[in-house]
């Protein structure tokens, strides 16, 4: 599906919540202004499609949504201002997918072209540490964050693949010479 | 001092800096978008509450969720605290909830002790 992501976020409506009538696993989609509220419309969509009676994979499926929306509102290249709130946001895609043994948690949104070899490097760095080699990881690059004062925590990516346990896939589609569509999915047992 | 007190909701952690026991309690989910911003206040007022030397402050943490930009402020708290102890003649306790079989907040906790070297308490409930 991630290599599809661009195609949906160009042609589903903007500010919607949209299902796919030929898909025929549970999900859910929403392109546009990733706003605090679309954040917490999508985690309550995330444990209703979800439908699991353990608390941990809940808690698991709700702070991994909520970290990959945040990726998109402060990452996005593309910004909108919210009418309700007053505030920019970045825009997105974001989905939601129930398989019978796994969810898949999804997003997209554009990136300039020279961040692509930087994050491409980085997931795949990521994705070839062990939980323990995570966590030290995780710790290093937050206390670089402090140190540097950079905004938020530059973590989300380590912390989606230490609380999944599943390798991040990732998918760059090229826009035209300066933008590239970048599509993050991490997949959550249940 | 006057205490801080924010009433938690949603995406809001419940805080509750009491000047007067020394009691700093931090409770529920924390994934504002702007998590820096939002606890500005917070730095602002342990700041100036740190001001006195030799104080005795007890940390509750009791934390359901938080994102990775509130992981980053909590760190920046103990930090200050440390500096307090260390420097300040401060004695410092930190409790660190955590559901039974929640490990992922165990290790958060965990992570916090190696990353600090504070004395934290990692305590079940």
């Amino acid at each position: 599906m991630l290599e599809k992501l661009y195609e949906y976020y160009k042609k589903i409506p903007p500010e919607t919540w949209y299902e796919d009538k030929n898909l025929a696993h549970s999900h859910v989609f929403f392109n546009g202004i990733i706003t605090q509220n679309v954040i917490m419309c999508f985690t309550e969509k995330i444990l209703k499609i979800l439908n699991s009676s353990d608390e941990i994979t809940n808690k698991l499926a709700f702070g991994i949504g909520v970290e990959l929306s945040q990726n998109i509102q402060i990452h996005s290249v593309e910004r909108a201002l919210d009418k309700n709130d007053q505030r920019i946001h970045g825009k997105g895609i974001l989905l939601c997918e129930k398989f019978p043994s796994f969810l898949v948690l999804s997003a997209g949104n554009v990136i300039k072209k020279e961040t692509v070899k930087f994050l491409d490097d980085k997931c795949k760095f990521i994705n070839h540490l062990n939980h323990e080699q995570l966590r030290e990881y995780y710790n290093m690059e937050r206390r670089q964050s402090l140190i540097t004062k950079r905004k938020g925590g530059n973590v989300g990516l380590i912390d989606m693949a230490k609380k999944s346990g599943n390798p991040l896939n990732i998918h760059f589609h090229t826009i035209d010479e300066k933008y590239s569509f970048f599509a993050l999915g991490v997949r959550i047992n249940s | 001092m006057e205490d801080l007190f924010i009433e938690g909701k949603g995406f809001i952690p419940k805080v509750e800096l009491n000047a007067q026991t020394g009691v700093l309690n931090f409770s529920g989910q924390s994934y504002h978008e702007y998590t820096d911003e939002f606890f500005d206040p917070i730095f602002a007022w342990i700041s100036q509450y740190l001001k006195e030397p030799g104080k005795k402050i007890t940390v509750n943490f009791r934390m359901t969720y938080f994102n990775t930009a509130s992981s980053k402020c909590f760190l920046e708290i103990l930090e200050m605290l440390k500096a307090y102890q260390n420097n300040c003649g401060g004695q410092i306790t930190v409790n660190w909830y955590y559901q039974a079989n929640d490990y992922d907040m165990l290790e958060t906790g965990e992570d916090f002790i190696i990353d600090t070297q504070l004395n934290i308490n990692l305590i079940p409930y």
